[in-house]
Protein backbone atom coordinates (compact mmCIF):
# COMPACT_ATOMS: atom_id res chain seq x y z
CA UNK A 1 0.00 0.00 0.00
CA UNK A 2 1.26 3.49 -0.77
CA UNK A 3 1.12 5.69 2.01
CA UNK A 4 1.98 9.66 1.01
CA UNK A 5 4.20 11.94 3.08
CA UNK A 6 1.33 14.29 3.40
CA UNK A 7 -0.24 10.53 5.39
CA UNK A 8 2.63 9.95 6.90
CA UNK A 9 3.03 13.25 8.85
CA UNK A 10 -0.84 13.73 9.21
CA UNK A 11 -1.14 10.90 10.90
CA UNK A 12 2.05 11.35 13.17
CA UNK A 13 0.20 15.13 13.84
CA UNK A 14 -2.77 13.45 14.97
CA UNK A 15 -1.18 11.24 17.41
CA UNK A 16 1.04 13.83 19.29
CA UNK A 17 -1.81 16.25 19.41
CA UNK A 18 -4.00 13.93 21.27
CA UNK A 19 -1.03 13.36 23.43
CA UNK A 20 0.10 16.76 23.97
CA UNK A 21 -3.25 18.34 24.38
CA UNK A 22 -3.83 15.41 26.89
CA UNK A 23 -1.02 16.80 29.03
CA UNK A 24 -2.08 20.14 28.95
CA UNK A 25 -5.73 19.74 29.98
CA UNK A 26 -4.01 17.41 32.54
CA UNK A 27 -1.92 20.50 34.20
CA UNK A 28 -4.60 22.09 36.72
CA UNK A 29 -4.66 25.84 35.53
CA UNK A 30 -2.50 27.44 38.71
CA UNK A 31 -0.05 25.00 37.63
CA UNK A 32 0.97 26.72 34.34
CA UNK A 33 3.58 28.96 35.67
CA UNK A 34 4.66 25.56 37.24
CA UNK A 35 8.96 25.42 36.91
CA UNK A 36 10.90 23.04 38.14
CA UNK A 37 13.38 24.50 40.77
CA UNK A 38 15.31 21.10 42.75
CA UNK A 39 18.35 20.52 40.43
CA UNK A 40 19.37 23.09 36.99
CA UNK A 41 16.39 24.61 36.39
CA UNK A 42 17.28 28.79 35.94
CA UNK A 43 15.83 29.88 32.95
CA UNK A 44 13.55 26.93 31.45
CA UNK A 45 10.35 27.69 30.61
CA UNK A 46 7.39 27.20 32.73
CA UNK A 47 4.76 24.56 31.67
CA UNK A 48 2.58 26.81 29.80
CA UNK A 49 5.19 28.20 27.77
CA UNK A 50 6.47 24.98 26.46
CA UNK A 51 2.91 24.79 25.28
CA UNK A 52 3.22 28.11 23.64
CA UNK A 53 6.30 27.49 22.61
CA UNK A 54 5.37 24.25 20.80
CA UNK A 55 2.34 25.82 19.29
CA UNK A 56 5.10 28.53 17.94
CA UNK A 57 7.04 26.65 15.91
CA UNK A 58 3.72 24.65 14.52
CA UNK A 59 2.83 28.57 13.12
CA UNK A 60 6.52 28.80 11.83
CA UNK A 61 7.35 25.78 10.43
CA UNK A 62 4.14 25.37 8.67
CA UNK A 63 4.04 29.10 7.24
CA UNK A 64 7.74 27.62 6.22
CA UNK A 65 5.97 24.51 4.47
CA UNK A 66 3.45 26.59 2.90
CA UNK A 67 6.08 29.62 2.34
CA UNK A 68 3.41 32.36 3.97
CA UNK A 69 3.27 34.48 6.86
CA UNK A 70 2.41 32.28 10.10
CA UNK A 71 -1.28 33.33 10.94
CA UNK A 72 -1.46 33.48 14.17
CA UNK A 73 1.21 35.40 16.21
CA UNK A 74 3.84 33.35 17.27
CA UNK A 75 5.93 36.12 19.23
CA UNK A 76 9.75 36.56 19.50
CA UNK A 77 12.35 33.73 19.63
CA UNK A 78 9.52 31.15 19.48
CA UNK A 79 8.02 32.31 22.65
CA UNK A 80 3.99 32.35 21.62
CA UNK A 81 1.69 35.35 21.01
CA UNK A 82 2.47 37.65 24.50
CA UNK A 83 -1.84 37.88 24.42
CA UNK A 84 -2.03 33.92 24.75
CA UNK A 85 -2.16 33.96 28.71
CA UNK A 86 -4.40 31.88 30.42
CA UNK A 87 -5.04 27.69 30.37
CA UNK A 88 -8.18 28.02 27.79
CA UNK A 89 -6.14 30.57 25.64
CA UNK A 90 -3.01 28.29 25.63
CA UNK A 91 -5.32 25.48 24.38
CA UNK A 92 -6.70 26.82 21.79
CA UNK A 93 -3.73 28.41 20.63
CA UNK A 94 -1.77 25.03 20.88
CA UNK A 95 -4.62 23.31 18.72
CA UNK A 96 -5.11 25.63 16.59
CA UNK A 97 -1.08 25.44 15.62
CA UNK A 98 -1.80 21.72 15.02
CA UNK A 99 -4.46 22.67 12.50
CA UNK A 100 -2.59 24.83 10.81
CA UNK A 101 0.48 21.90 10.40
CA UNK A 102 -2.23 20.14 9.02
CA UNK A 103 -2.96 22.14 6.35
CA UNK A 104 0.54 22.40 5.97
CA UNK A 105 0.93 18.67 5.41
CA UNK A 106 -1.59 18.67 2.81
CA UNK A 107 0.77 20.91 0.84
CA UNK A 108 3.50 18.07 1.24
CA UNK A 109 4.02 16.10 -1.99
CA UNK A 110 5.96 12.81 -2.59
CA UNK A 111 8.98 14.93 -4.36
CA UNK A 112 12.14 16.55 -3.73
CA UNK A 113 11.64 20.13 -4.17
CA UNK A 114 13.96 22.64 -1.99
CA UNK A 115 12.17 25.19 -0.34
CA UNK A 116 13.53 28.59 2.21
CA UNK A 117 14.64 27.85 4.70
CA UNK A 118 12.87 29.58 7.99
CA UNK A 119 14.99 31.14 10.20
CA UNK A 120 14.77 28.91 12.99
CA UNK A 121 15.55 25.54 11.18
CA UNK A 122 19.05 24.55 11.29
CA UNK A 123 18.84 23.38 7.30
CA UNK A 124 21.74 24.65 5.23
CA UNK A 125 20.15 27.35 2.34
CA UNK A 126 19.02 24.96 -0.78
CA UNK A 127 18.44 21.95 1.39
CA UNK A 128 14.97 22.44 3.23
CA UNK A 129 12.38 20.00 1.74
CA UNK A 130 8.80 20.87 2.62
CA UNK A 131 9.35 17.14 3.91
CA UNK A 132 12.44 18.04 5.86
CA UNK A 133 10.34 20.61 7.56
CA UNK A 134 7.39 19.13 8.80
CA UNK A 135 10.10 16.43 10.51
CA UNK A 136 11.59 18.92 11.76
CA UNK A 137 8.44 20.21 13.21
CA UNK A 138 7.00 16.66 14.76
CA UNK A 139 10.38 16.23 16.23
CA UNK A 140 10.37 19.37 17.80
CA UNK A 141 6.95 18.64 19.87
CA UNK A 142 8.31 14.92 20.76
CA UNK A 143 11.38 16.64 22.54
CA UNK A 144 8.63 19.06 24.44
CA UNK A 145 6.60 16.50 25.38
CA UNK A 146 8.76 14.13 26.74
CA UNK A 147 9.95 17.66 29.14
CA UNK A 148 5.72 18.65 29.80
CA UNK A 149 5.50 14.71 30.70
CA UNK A 150 8.15 14.97 33.37
CA UNK A 151 6.90 18.93 34.55
CA UNK A 152 3.46 16.85 34.94
CA UNK A 153 4.69 13.95 36.90
CA UNK A 154 6.72 16.46 39.19
CA UNK A 155 3.67 17.82 39.70
CA UNK A 156 2.20 15.05 40.96
CA UNK A 157 -0.07 14.52 38.08
CA UNK A 158 -0.36 11.70 35.01
CA UNK A 159 -2.34 10.97 32.14
CA UNK A 160 -4.24 8.34 31.18
CA UNK A 161 -4.46 6.91 27.69
CA UNK A 162 -7.71 6.49 25.60
CA UNK A 163 -6.25 3.58 24.19
CA UNK A 164 -5.43 1.77 27.52
CA UNK A 165 -4.74 2.54 30.88
CA UNK A 166 -0.99 3.15 30.53
CA UNK A 167 0.38 6.32 31.42
CA UNK A 168 3.31 8.08 29.63
CA UNK A 169 6.48 7.04 29.72
CA UNK A 170 5.63 3.45 30.35
CA UNK A 171 7.13 1.03 28.27
CA UNK A 172 3.57 -0.02 26.28
CA UNK A 173 2.76 3.50 24.77
CA UNK A 174 4.98 3.00 22.25
CA UNK A 175 3.35 -0.21 20.81
CA UNK A 176 0.27 1.81 20.96
CA UNK A 177 2.22 4.08 18.43
CA UNK A 178 2.29 1.79 16.32
CA UNK A 179 -1.11 -0.21 16.67
CA UNK A 180 -2.26 3.64 16.27
CA UNK A 181 -1.50 3.47 12.44
CA UNK A 182 -4.40 1.03 11.87
CA UNK A 183 -5.75 4.99 12.14
CA UNK A 184 -3.63 5.40 9.22
CA UNK A 185 -5.74 3.43 7.04
CA UNK A 186 -9.00 4.20 8.71
CA UNK A 187 -8.81 7.85 7.46
CA UNK A 188 -7.10 7.39 3.90
CA UNK B 1 14.59 12.17 0.38
CA UNK B 2 17.46 9.79 2.13
CA UNK B 3 19.51 13.10 3.05
CA UNK B 4 16.41 14.99 4.82
CA UNK B 5 15.82 11.99 6.66
CA UNK B 6 19.65 11.61 7.21
CA UNK B 7 20.11 14.79 8.18
CA UNK B 8 17.79 14.55 11.25
CA UNK B 9 18.76 11.17 12.13
CA UNK B 10 22.61 13.32 12.41
CA UNK B 11 20.50 16.26 14.64
CA UNK B 12 19.34 13.36 17.03
CA UNK B 13 22.49 11.76 17.40
CA UNK B 14 23.82 14.82 18.25
CA UNK B 15 21.74 16.42 20.75
CA UNK B 16 20.90 12.10 22.22
CA UNK B 17 24.68 11.42 22.78
CA UNK B 18 26.02 14.15 23.97
CA UNK B 19 22.92 13.95 26.68
CA UNK B 20 23.56 10.27 27.44
CA UNK B 21 27.25 11.57 27.65
CA UNK B 22 27.21 14.36 30.20
CA UNK B 23 25.13 12.41 33.02
CA UNK B 24 27.94 10.39 35.16
CA UNK B 25 27.99 7.07 35.45
CA UNK B 26 26.88 6.58 38.99
CA UNK B 27 23.69 8.62 38.12
CA UNK B 28 22.76 5.79 35.22
CA UNK B 29 20.34 4.51 37.64
CA UNK B 30 18.59 7.38 38.46
CA UNK B 31 14.66 7.82 37.90
CA UNK B 32 13.29 10.61 39.68
CA UNK B 33 10.95 10.36 42.72
CA UNK B 34 9.22 13.78 43.78
CA UNK B 35 6.21 13.36 41.46
CA UNK B 36 4.52 10.81 40.41
CA UNK B 37 7.07 9.00 39.00
CA UNK B 38 6.02 5.04 40.16
CA UNK B 39 7.72 2.57 37.33
CA UNK B 40 9.22 5.10 34.65
CA UNK B 41 12.70 4.33 33.46
CA UNK B 42 16.11 4.68 35.12
CA UNK B 43 18.00 7.21 32.70
CA UNK B 44 19.90 4.06 31.18
CA UNK B 45 16.78 2.15 30.43
CA UNK B 46 15.60 5.74 28.61
CA UNK B 47 18.77 5.45 26.68
CA UNK B 48 18.71 1.77 26.35
CA UNK B 49 15.01 2.30 25.06
CA UNK B 50 15.52 4.77 22.68
CA UNK B 51 18.59 2.72 21.15
CA UNK B 52 16.78 -0.31 20.74
CA UNK B 53 14.03 1.65 19.13
CA UNK B 54 16.45 2.37 16.53
CA UNK B 55 17.92 -0.55 16.08
CA UNK B 56 14.57 -2.15 14.85
CA UNK B 57 13.90 1.07 12.78
CA UNK B 58 17.00 0.71 10.89
CA UNK B 59 16.49 -3.17 10.44
CA UNK B 60 12.25 -2.55 8.97
CA UNK B 61 13.78 0.07 7.09
CA UNK B 62 15.73 -2.86 5.04
CA UNK B 63 13.01 -4.71 5.06
CA UNK B 64 14.41 -7.11 7.84
CA UNK B 65 12.93 -8.17 11.27
CA UNK B 66 14.10 -7.05 14.62
CA UNK B 67 15.63 -9.02 17.31
CA UNK B 68 13.67 -9.65 20.25
CA UNK B 69 15.18 -7.76 22.74
CA UNK B 70 14.62 -4.46 20.00
CA UNK B 71 10.56 -5.85 19.76
CA UNK B 72 10.81 -5.35 23.35
CA UNK B 73 12.55 -2.06 22.88
CA UNK B 74 14.63 -3.08 26.10
CA UNK B 75 18.07 -3.51 24.33
CA UNK B 76 19.96 -6.84 25.71
CA UNK B 77 20.41 -7.34 29.16
CA UNK B 78 23.91 -7.50 29.28
CA UNK B 79 24.68 -3.98 28.22
CA UNK B 80 24.85 -2.58 31.86
CA UNK B 81 27.38 -0.13 32.11
CA UNK B 82 27.67 3.62 30.92
CA UNK B 83 30.65 2.47 29.05
CA UNK B 84 28.02 -0.40 27.23
CA UNK B 85 25.19 1.47 26.79
CA UNK B 86 27.03 4.41 24.85
CA UNK B 87 28.14 1.56 22.53
CA UNK B 88 25.17 0.52 22.14
CA UNK B 89 23.69 3.67 21.50
CA UNK B 90 26.17 4.90 18.78
CA UNK B 91 25.67 1.89 17.24
CA UNK B 92 22.00 2.50 17.08
CA UNK B 93 22.74 5.56 15.08
CA UNK B 94 25.01 4.42 12.73
CA UNK B 95 22.85 1.47 11.75
CA UNK B 96 19.82 4.23 10.95
CA UNK B 97 22.34 6.15 8.91
CA UNK B 98 23.37 2.86 6.97
CA UNK B 99 19.68 1.69 6.30
CA UNK B 100 18.50 5.37 5.42
CA UNK B 101 21.40 5.75 3.04
CA UNK B 102 19.17 2.76 1.00
CA UNK B 103 16.13 5.12 0.61
CA UNK B 104 15.52 6.45 -2.45
CA UNK B 105 12.93 8.22 -4.40
CA UNK B 106 11.74 4.66 -5.73
CA UNK B 107 11.83 2.65 -2.61
CA UNK B 108 10.63 5.85 0.01
CA UNK B 109 7.08 5.07 0.06
CA UNK B 110 6.15 1.51 -1.02
CA UNK B 111 5.73 -1.12 1.22
CA UNK B 112 9.22 -2.63 3.02
CA UNK B 113 7.49 -5.89 4.44
CA UNK B 114 4.48 -7.68 1.67
CA UNK B 115 3.12 -9.28 4.35
CA UNK B 116 2.01 -6.20 6.47
CA UNK B 117 0.32 -4.66 3.17
CA UNK B 118 -2.92 -5.92 4.46
CA UNK B 119 -2.41 -5.05 7.70
CA UNK B 120 -2.45 -1.21 9.55
CA UNK B 121 1.18 -1.64 10.46
CA UNK B 122 3.56 1.10 9.62
CA UNK B 123 5.08 -0.37 6.10
CA UNK B 124 6.78 2.37 4.46
CA UNK B 125 10.62 3.75 5.13
CA UNK B 126 9.84 7.18 5.67
CA UNK B 127 8.12 5.69 8.57
CA UNK B 128 10.14 3.56 10.10
CA UNK B 129 12.33 6.14 9.75
CA UNK B 130 10.67 9.34 10.77
CA UNK B 131 10.10 6.99 13.98
CA UNK B 132 13.22 6.58 15.00
CA UNK B 133 13.74 10.28 15.43
CA UNK B 134 10.35 11.38 16.66
CA UNK B 135 10.59 8.75 19.24
CA UNK B 136 14.23 9.65 19.83
CA UNK B 137 13.11 13.08 20.48
CA UNK B 138 10.67 12.07 23.14
CA UNK B 139 13.05 10.35 25.18
CA UNK B 140 15.69 13.13 24.46
CA UNK B 141 13.38 15.63 26.28
CA UNK B 142 12.89 13.23 29.37
CA UNK B 143 16.71 12.74 29.66
CA UNK B 144 16.92 16.31 29.60
CA UNK B 145 14.55 16.72 32.64
CA UNK B 146 16.67 13.55 34.60
CA UNK B 147 20.12 15.45 33.55
CA UNK B 148 18.58 18.79 35.37
CA UNK B 149 17.35 17.32 38.20
CA UNK B 150 20.59 15.70 39.09
CA UNK B 151 22.25 19.33 38.77
CA UNK B 152 23.26 19.26 35.53
CA UNK B 153 22.59 21.97 32.05
CA UNK B 154 22.30 19.82 29.03
CA UNK B 155 25.17 19.86 26.48
CA UNK B 156 22.33 21.78 23.96
CA UNK B 157 21.79 24.80 26.73
CA UNK B 158 25.24 25.07 27.64
CA UNK B 159 26.36 28.68 25.63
Amino acid sequence: MHRSNTQIIDFILDYQEKRIVDVAEAMPAEKYGFVPSVGAFDGVRTFGEQLKHIAADNYLLGAGILGEKPPRDAGTEERGATSVRTKPEIITYLKDSFAYMHRAAAAIDDAKVPIPTPSISPWPNGTATRLGLAIEDCVHSWDHYGQIVEYLRMRHCSVRQSSGNQEFGTGSDRHNYESGARLLDQQH
Amino acid sequence: MSQALDFWISNTENDVVSTADAMPEEKYDFRPTAGEFVGVRTFAQQVKHLAANNYRMAAHVLGQPATADQESETGPGDVQSKAQIMDYLRGSFSALHQSVATITLGNALSPAFPERVETARQNTRVQFAVDAVAHSYDHYGQMVEYLRMNGIVPPASRN
